[in-house]
């Protein structure tokens, strides 16, 4: 790589000459993000925005650089930048007038996925652009062949309504041609002008708090500030990276299905090389594109990319453009890491995603303590259609499911979280029964999807539902054969499992046995009648560490938690427990000694 | 002359303040006393020479249940809840407290996994019995629960917010078979829908419940034999309520800390005519904030004891971060000064407290510009040292190549944006510009810092109240008796019947009468009834008033034009032809206590300072020279500008250059702009 003369080292070459109005400026610039945040959580309409929390805001400079971000949503830290930096590019500043916002959603311009709608408002000051505010968020629905979008598509025209970057606000007013074509072509019209009347109000506040700002520090200054924010953050990133071990740190895992070919499974090969204070991160030799809706964009790899970067990194960094600045990704074309039009992705952001990140967080393990083992790595997205029996309109319920985390060097992994490329809230099942018609008969954790470790993974969980009324049901869910893996000795995890159980049958069988899909996770459009049952179960976490290695009092502990039985206990972690549950230090001892050896 | 009495017991002191309406007030601080609670309440009226004989109204704010719950130091208890449900305290709602975090561990809940007993029952998303009650499945938790010696029982069953049948027949079979046990129902605990937020509360309020009613009956059985009377208990809705309802909802007192200083600025803001109103309440280690509009103080119903273990109890809606006087400058990674949430407490304290701080605090910036005097002791108990504040402040200082004033000139900067910040957020949940609002500073350092954060906002206004330091105390003695009712039932506009609100309406003005009668109330309360709407479709609601009385299919409608509208105010856009639906109905039900006046201030000419010093202000780039008045000397009427300090026992207001200052007849300071 050759070494960026620009690059920004030492905050003594930044010349800050009042890091005092930096750090005011700062705080003042993320916290309107989180204005932005709190304004589209209050207005907004469907519950992936204020029940999940999907959506993520921004400010950009008139360089069309990152400024600020709030802590919101991981699955679109990456894509933000690629597609706020095309919109700004392709519309151009110099076509942008007061009073305009922009809508855009194309994964081959810098997006991660369709469902991920992003508003940018240019922000005038003396009738130039100074700055630009942007929200991204999930649409639970765009129109496409399958409800909420994920299942089994074949290309981006299936998926539903592609837009590049367009003006849906002229002169302060909506453009209600475009939110006529836009409500014409969805599942749930109301839920998605709401929506967007929420994202695009988020960016009006931003804009007041800009202009605010910049009658205080005055517009030179603003963006002389601008220019130190993003170098600050370059430094600290470049002197977090210096702290890792220089080499090339390879690892690679697999997609199972793609929903459209049988039985088939893509590579994803990555190899993290850190150089200096810059890492380079090589996708190269993943498999050719996928002919369904498995594979990444480039915008969805590079979020993947930085995700894991910042959880490998301890300091508190604001993540703006000059954090990204020290770190380049190389993503073929045509593969699974960097989809070519008209190539089917939606589910590459939001369930290819956590097995990107997976892939990653092995190969840094090879060089840092800070990794963990495998993640339960699916978002096990439902997409539920029907009718409201209140209302007669059709609905459109996207599910989200939380799964066990991989084990970590210093604690078990989290049970029943939901991946990292989110930070979305469940819908409790009160939220659903209410809105949908059916009924949640069982959410509980499944102890025995862990990957036993001395840190053991954590638990996926299993919910079963009761079809109250017809639906029709599609699904995005992975590794229902490809079990979560363990690390530095610890053991893989459990399968993901999609079944259901038709009224008046007593067996649970995949989509696959009973309706004759492709794959058993993958597939859109099931058909169920009143009185079907569905069960999701989600993977646990792989184990960190041997078994035979655990604490015996976390064993214990586990035991007394109802969580493993005593011959488990034994069985599984050489942990011998008395009939009081108490443990036997003597018998442990041997025991352990015994899988010790066997193990050598 | 009797005495009215409020005790504020925070974790290091406890806060008195007294009043006989007539000598004006009194104020005493005393050592909290974790082994014997009581003790600290006792010493505090020791020091300020009050014989309990004479109490005779007694209000009182604990943090003993929050201590109990953060230490974790509760007893073992049991849940009871619908099966096929028992992990939904591990599952939580499934996020995490940071996007970029490896290391966070979720935490476990208050109760064991191995104690959480499932029982075949099932109420419908409309209230309809799915399962009935299998009682031989209650028994048998309830024999197991006994056989494990649990203190109490939570029990949460899905759906109960409709149809709580289920739960009250489980309680009643607790009570017969296990008597000793504590029980406690998710349909009285908090009556609303998302079952892991209500089952967690309803597992805190059993948690608390044989602890709480320990410590308030040896209180009441300690204070009625020294004669004293009158004893009420602070809740975090910041109104009042007696013993006996503390015991039976420990859960509604355990954000009530910080209520007290809000409901004395709402207070003030009625007396002084000012409307909307911003608290900035700042002590030691944090910055409480809350906002006051229309003549009430902000609401909500969320807060957590740490991430993932979620309490959800009628509260006023007080944001929180770390920074207060004792709040520590540091330089991040990069080299650039960051101030708190770290702080130095009370113990060793601020560098300047001279007992082993090293560390540079927003108390040592105040004192390096020479704003905080050591000719005045803090809380009149602390010499302040000067040399130990410079020589702190000047060692972060000089890393950042600064001088020692520079240095502080940025440290309290950087506090007061981070406390800007939270402010703004607040106003923008309730869709309001923050310029409008008048800023309340009290607590110890809100005095000091209320100039500058109403300017970091734009506020024009400061309202600094009488006895800051003790204002929570004082705001305690004002609050009034006060339950907030609610009813969860999710309704289509179309499916709207009059009756059925008329008869939810109807329980909660009953539930009213029933808990004012007990808390001693002849007369009913004032109730006001409020609708929570929103569009169809939409998962975000606005509460809205509707008529007391008969309720007409018109007040239905009135409600949904006035929701209408404030949307529109809100958010900018409103929905008038789309259809709706009631969520909630609430009653809030409220009888005054007492009536406490504030001493006058008599009128007078304007005193001379204590004391003229040099201060530095980053406004003018260096030191002013600037007269410092005791508050004790001003009159009412008295008007002047700034540069000025006020000092007084508890707290050091700053009058920045461009600002002026009023004194009114009650007592309160009015800084405004220029």
């Amino acid at each position: 790589m050759v070494q960026d003369t620009s690059a920004k080292r030492s905050v003594a070459d930044l010349n800050i000459d009042d890091p005092v109005q930096l750090e005011v400026t700062r705080n003042y610039l993320i916290g309107t993000c989180e204005e932005m945040g709190a304004a589209m959580l209050r207005t907004s309409y469907s519950t992936m925005f204020n029940e999940a929390r999907d959506f993520s805001c921004v400010v950009f400079d008139a360089a069309g650089q990152m400024i600020a971000q709030g802590d919101f949503c991981p699955a679109h830290i990456g894509a933000i930048v690629h597609t706020v930096e095309w919109a700004i590019k392709e519309v151009g500043p110099e076509n942008m007038h007061p009073g305009d916002v922009i809508l855009h959603n194309d994964p081959y311009r810098g997006g991660c996925h369709m469902p991920e709608f992003m508003t940018l408002k240019p922000c005038f000051y003396n009738d130039e652009v100074v700055a630009y505010a942007a929200n991204i968020a999930h649409m639970t629905d765009i129109g496409g062949m399958v409800p909420a979008a994920f299942g089994d598509t074949r290309n981006i025209f299936q998926e539903g309504l592609r837009l590049p970057p367009i003006k849906i606000y002229k002169n302060d007013e909506p453009v209600e041609d475009i939110f006529a074509i836009i409500t014409s072509n969805v599942r749930t019209p109301k839920v998605s002008r709401g929506d967007l009347m929420a994202m695009v109000g988020s960016t009006y506040l931003a804009e007041r708090r800009i202009v605010d700002l910049i009658d205080r520090l005055g517009i030179d200054r603003f963006n002389l500030l601008s220019e130190q924010i993003k170098d600050v953050s370059e430094v600290m990133m470049r002197q977090a990276i210096a702290r890792m071990p220089d080499g090339a740190y390879a690892a690679e895992g697999i997609i199972e299905d793609d929903g459209v070919l049988p039985d088939t499974s893509y590579r994803f090969a990555a190899e993290v090389n850190v150089r200096g204070d810059e890492i380079v991160v090589d996708y190269t030799g993943s498999d050719p594109q996928s002919a369904g809706a498995i594979n990444q964009s480039f915008g969805t790899t590079a979020s993947a990319t930085y995700a894991t970067i910042f959880h490998m990194i301890p300091d508190d960094i604001p993540w703006n453009h000059g954090a990204y600045r020290p770190i380049a990704i190389v993503a073929p074309p045509g593969t699974v890491v960097n989809v070519n039009y008209p190539g089917s992705c939606v589910g590459g952001n939001s369930d290819t995603y956590p097995n990107t990140m997976d892939v990653l967080f092995a190969a840094f393990s090879q060089m840092s303590d800070r990794s963990q083992a495998c993640d339960g790595g699916t978002s096990g997205l439902l997409g539920i259609y029907g009718t409201n029996t209140d209302t007669g309109e059709p609905f459109v319920l996207l599910h989200i499911e939380g799964m066990g985390c991989g084990g970590r060097i210093d604690a078990d992994g989290n049970d029943a979280m939901v991946t990292k490329n989110g930070n979305c809230l469940n819908s409790p099942c009160e939220v659903i029964e209410v809105r949908y018609p059916v009924r949640i008969e069982e959410y509980s954790v499944i102890p025995e999807s862990t990957g036993p470790g001395a840190h053991r993974g954590g638990f996926g969980v299993r919910r079963i539902w009761r079809c109250l009324a017809p639906i029709t049901i599609s699904a995005h869910v992975n590794r229902t054969w490809f079990r979560p893996w363990g690390l530095k000795g610890g053991d893989p995890a459990g399968n993901a499992a999609l079944l259901f159980k038709p009224s008046g049958s007593d067996r649970w069988l995949s989509a696959k046995d009973l309706y004759d899909r492709i794959s058993a996770g993958k597939f859109s459009n099931v058909e169920l009648e009143e009185g079907d049952l569905i069960m999701l179960c989600t993977p646990g976490g792989g184990g960190y560490g041997a078994p035979h290695e655990r604490q015996p009092e976390l064993v214990r502990q586990d035991v007394a938690d109802e969580l493993i039985d005593a011959q488990a206990a034994e069985r599984t972690y050489g942990v011998v427990l008395d009939d009081a549950g108490a443990i036997d230090a003597d018998a442990t001892r041997r025991k352990r000694g015994e899988m010790a050896h066997a193990a050598t | 002359m009797p005495h009215n009495v409020a005790v504020d017991m925070g974790g290091t002191f406890t806060d008195l303040i007294a009043t006989d309406g007539d000598t004006g007030l009194q104020v005493a601080k005393s050592l909290t006393t974790p082994a014997s609670p009581s003790q600290g309440i006792f010493d505090a009226l020791a020091k300020a020479e009050i014989d309990p004989a004479a109490i005779e109204y007694f209000v009182h704010g604990t943090t003993v249940g929050t201590n109990m719950l953060i230490e974790r130091r509760g007893p073992r208890i049991g849940l009871i809840t619908t099966q096929g449900f028992r992990d939904v305290l591990r599952i939580q709602r499934i996020v995490r407290p940071e996007s970029f975090d490896l290391h966070w561990r979720k935490p476990r809940h208050l109760v064991d996994r191995a104690l959480s007993l499932e029982v075949r029952e099932r109420i419908g998303a409309h209230g309809e019995v799915v399962q009935a009650l299998e009682e031989e499945d209650v028994v048998a938790a309830v024999e197991r629960l006994r056989a494990e010696e649990v203190k109490a029982i939570a029990v949460s069953y899905l759906f109960s917010f409709l149809n709580p049948e289920h739960e009250r027949r489980t309680r009643e079979i607790v009570r017969e078979l296990y008597p000793e046990a504590y029980v406690s129902i998710s349909s009285d605990v908090f009556p609303q829908w998302r079952e892991f937020e209500r089952t967690s509360t309803t597992v805190i309020d059993a948690y608390l419940k044989p602890r709480i009613d320990e410590y308030l009956t040896s209180l009441e059985e300690e204070l009625d034999r020294r004669g004293a009377r009158g004893l009420l208990i602070m809740r975090s809705n910041g109104g009042v309520m007696a013993t006996q309802t503390a015991k039976a909802q420990p859960v509604t007192m355990i954000q009530s800390g910080p209520a007290g200083g809000v409901i004395g600025s709402l207070q003030l803001g009625q007396d002084l005519g000012l409307d909307p109103l911003m608290t900035a309440d700042i002590g030691g280690t944090s910055f409480d904030a809350c906002l006051v509009a229309g003549g009430r103080a902000a609401q909500t119903t969320t807060t957590e004891l740490e991430f993932g273990i979620p309490i959800a109890t009628p509260m006023l809606d007080i944001r929180s971060i770390g920074a207060g006087g004792g709040s520590i400058a540091w330089l991040d990674a990069a080299g650039l000064l960051k101030v708190g949430p770290q702080s130095a407490g009370a113990d060793p304290g601020p560098a300047s407290y001279g007992r082993g701080g090293a560390e540079p605090t927003s108390t040592d910036a105040n004192v390096v510009l020479g704003r905080l005097d050591p000719a005045f002791k803090l809380g009149g108990d602390v010499q302040l040292v000067p040399e130990a504040a410079r020589t702190a402040v000047e060692r972060i200082g000089s890393q950042l190549g600064f001088t020692a004033e520079r240095a502080a000139a940025g440290i309290l900067e950087i506090m007061n944006s981070n406390m800007a910040e939270t402010m703004r957020l607040l106003t923008i949940d309730q869709g309001i510009d923050p310029r409008e609002f008048a800023l309340v500073a009290f607590g110890g350092a809100g005095p000091l810092h209320g100039a500058y954060l109403a300017d970091h906002l734009g506020m024009q206004r400061v309202v600094v109240p009488p006895f800051p330091g003790a204002f929570s105390a004082l705001g305690a003695l004002m609050a009034d008796t006060r339950f907030d009712y609610m009813q969860t039932r999710i309704t289509y506009s179309d499916n709207i019947d009059v009756e059925t609100v008329q008869s939810d309406f109807d329980d909660l003005e009953q539930r009213a009468r029933d808990d004012f009668a007990r808390e001693g109330f002849g007369d009913p309360p004032a109730m006001q009834r409020s609708l929570d709407l929103r569009y169809y479709g939409q998962n975000w609601e606005l509460e809205v008033p509707v008529a007391g009385g008969t309720i007409a299919a018109e007040d239905i409608a009135a409600a949904r034009k006035a929701f209408d509208a404030e949307h529109d105010r809100q958010f900018g856009w409103s929905f008038p032809e789309s259809a709706f639906e009631i969520v909630n109905m609430r009653l809030t039900a409220i009888a005054r206590r007492r009536e406490v006046l504030l001493p006058d201030v008599p009128p007078g000419p304007m005193p001379a300072p204590v004391k003229v010093g040099e201060v530095y202000f980053t406004e003018a780039d260096g030191l002013l020279s600037t007269p410092f008045y005791h508050r004790d000397d001003l009159r009412a009427g008295n008007t002047f500008t700034g540069p000025a300090m006020i000092v007084e026992d508890d707290a050091t207001a700053i009058v920045p250059p461009d600002w002026s200052a009023r004194v009114e007849p009650q007592g309160s300071v009015i800084l405004e702009v220029e």
